[in-house]
């Protein structure tokens, strides 16, 4: 096999063995991204140069028989992340030309560790959107079926890991923007609990929300992706204060006795019958390797997507306020007056999500209607974190499906924002009530698109969630096959 | 503020017109944070007021029923938020806002009187540090995306 196509932990033992070196690797990623991406387009940057100068270093370390487990091995960043000398977008023209001045803690960790960057991943602008159709640059597609939307915000992550033009990379997650584009491309996804990934250096959405996470081609190199991000930074002061974990530990074969809850809520008629099929055939494997299936209830799902698109927007307002053409980012030119300057500037550098979400979150923090919107949607929030709690009593994980359809083709629901939200109905209330949620192939649709399943953890139970997944990829083979219009 | 003229006070500010004073305008107040300097500013005519607030809107909201947000009130939150649009685009968000407000009324069936707000879901304290003197960015890199500077500083156009 290719070496492009090969895992972190495959390619670990080949660079033990010294069977090959990681400029060979960064080598043969950077010759496939070169065969397939003006097919599927989830770059926005490439930066050969550092990737091969950053091989050539890991390999030094190597040879001196020092490093780790990322140490030479490729990665793709998603555009949100600040690159320091290496332009990041954002997805947004507004941040067209923007070349941060120091890499954001995430990217920092994975320096240290040896990783190799080969350049920013496309994404929604401002990671706003569910298909990687709104970004400023270029449309994204589905490695498996050209034709349809790789998922979102970090489609660009997702297409990349699925297409085999990176071994690993990094999304951000604020309402589902890491699991549910893994689910859309076959790969896995893993969304941590709020605090456990420093945010220094994302360009923030959403702050009471957003998170970093891996996405990679299966469970042990999410694990070994979250050992090198995870752990306290005093520069992002609602990281959690907690001890270094070693995730790989969780990675062990059995799973009897564990009780994994079945929301009823998440298989109602809204459906697929294409996604369900799956998700009900992954909990037979879950049951045969001796899980224990809990129905568990949690009421209040059907509101997450009304409090998730009035507190996201609320907090992007704010957060996007930064931009007004004065720091850094687009100036529009013409202006002759400040206010005008401001004005102009943010209504040709913001793209149409952004300023409608901009404008709903604006709208639902206003004088008089705030009670109505925002206080009312952080109450209902408080009951969602509730039914997890009270879920979280009767089992150990919960099992839901990532998204409600499998990918749907490009151009289907650009015009619709409203139906766009709608579909993130699986994946916001993990990111409501803080929980960790990984996402893991489980069955692919009958136009052959792929489908996943979600196993949601209580707060800091990574562990849990990377044990079932682990066991249910051990038992399938969902995870390692390729797209074949690209092979 | 106080030290500006009070004729220059408003300039920036076109449509932040004092109502409840006997000056017969309307009241549209651009933020809170203005609203207090307002009152704390002796030459400001709002100087040691208390004004009741009407919401941007509100009375257009109220004559229409069954609408959410009217077109007056998105040509308003998007001077808010410093953003413009064509008459398409207002009319275009106006029924798209509807559309999403009207949704968020699901909210409402739920009795939430007794219940706490959730800001964070994990219970996040104040992190605090040592007060002690770290490097911090030079100017230059301070600048190095600047649109425009001028000796060592961000340059905008004029303000006043």
């Amino acid at each position: 096999m290719d070496l492009y196509a090969l895992t972190i932990h495959a390619l670990r033992e080949l660079l033990l063995k010294k069977e090959v070196t990681s400029v060979e690797i960064t080598g043969s990623v950077l010759a496939r991204i070169k065969e397939v991406d003006h097919k599927v387009h989830a770059y926005l940057t490439l930066t050969p140069e550092v990737a091969l100068e950053q091989a050539r270093e890991a390999d030094r370390i190597l040879q001196k028989g020092k490093g780790g487990p990322l140490t030479g091995i490729p990665m793709s960043i998603k555009d949100v992340l600040c690159t320091e000398g290496i332009r990041t977008t954002c997805g947004s023209y507004i941040l067209k030309d923007f070349v941060p001045i120091y890499d954001a803690t995430v990217i920092r960790r994975l320096k240290e560790a040896g990783a190799v960057l080969l350049g920013k991943a496309n994404m929604d602008e401002f990671a706003m959107g569910s298909s990687t159709e709104n970004s400023a640059f270029h449309i994204t597609r589905n490695p498996w079926h050209l034709d349809y939307i790789p998922g979102g915000s970090s489609g660009g992550s997702a297409a990349a890991v699925a297409a085999d033009e990176c071994i690993a990379s990094l999304g951000s997650d604020t309402g589902g923007s890491i699991r549910q584009p893994a689910a859309h491309c076959g790969v896995v996804g893993l969304k941590p609990t709020y605090g456990t990934v420093s945010r220094y250096g994302l360009i923030a959405f959403a702050s009471s929300l957003d998170q970093i996470g891996p996405l990679t081609k299966d469970v042990t190199d999410c694990a070994l992706v979250l050992n090198a991000i995870h752990g306290h930074d005093p520069l992002d002061s609602t990281s959690a204060p907690r001890p270094q974990v070693d995730y790989t530990k969780a990675l062990v074969k059995g799973i009897k006795g564990i009780k994994i809850g079945i929301p009823e809520e998440y298989f109602g008629p809204g459906l697929s019958p294409d996604v369900e099929k799956s998700v009900r055939n992954a909990i037979e494997v879950l049951s045969g390797l001796g899980a224990e299936t809990v129905e568990i209830s949690l009421p209040h799902t059907e509101y997450a997507v009304a409090i998730y698109y009035i507190i996201a927007p609320a907090e992007a307002s704010s957060n996007l306020a930064r931009y007004d053409g004065v720091k850094y980012g687009y100036r529009d030119a013409e202006a002759e007056e400040l206010l005008e300057m401001y004005e102009k500037t943010r209504s040709r550098g913001f793209g149409t999500e952004v300023k409608r979400r901009i404008m709903l979150g604006t709208y639902a923090l206003s004088s008089g209607y705030y009670d109505a919107y925002y206080k009312k949607a952080s109450q209902v929030r408080t009951l969602i974190a509730e039914d997890f709690k009270k879920g979280f009593d009767r089992c150990d994980v919960i099992l839901t499906p990532v998204a409600p359809t499998p990918p749907f083709k490009i151009g289907e629901k650009v015009n619709d924002p409203f139906q766009m939200y709608l579909s993130d109905i699986f994946t916001v209330p993990a990111n409501l009530a803080g929980l960790p949620a990984i996402s893991v192939p489980c069955g692919f649709s009958a136009e052959g698109l792929p489908v996943g399943i979600q196993l949601l953890g209580n707060h800091f139970a990574e562990e849990k969630i990377l044990q079932v997944a682990y066991n249910f990829e051990s038992e399938t083979d969902f995870h390692t096959r390729k797209p074949p219009l690209l092979s | 503020m106080d030290n500006l003229p009070r004729e220059n006070l408003f300039r920036n500010y076109p449509d932040l017109i004092l109502d409840g004073l006997g000056m017969g305008k309307v009241l549209e107040l651009e933020s809170c944070e203005i609203y207090e300097d307002m009152l704390l500013d002796n030459s400001s005519p709002l100087a040691g007021k208390s004004l009741e607030l009407t919401p941007p809107g509100h009375l257009n909201s109220k004559a229409r029923k069954n609408v959410k947000i009217s077109r007056e009130d998105v040509q308003h939150v998007a001077k808010l938020a410093r953003l413009s649009f064509s008459k398409e685009d207002i009319e275009l968000f106006t029924n798209q806002l509807n559309q999403i407000l009207t949704y968020m009324d699901k909210l409402n069936e739920l009795d939430t009187a007794h219940v706490e707000l959730t800001h964070h879901a994990l219970a996040i304290t104040n992190a605090f540090r040592e007060d002690a003197i770290r490097p911090s960015v030079s100017n230059e890199k301070s600048l190095a995306n600047a649109p425009a500077k001028a000796n060592g500083s961000f340059t905008v156009p004029r303000i006043i």
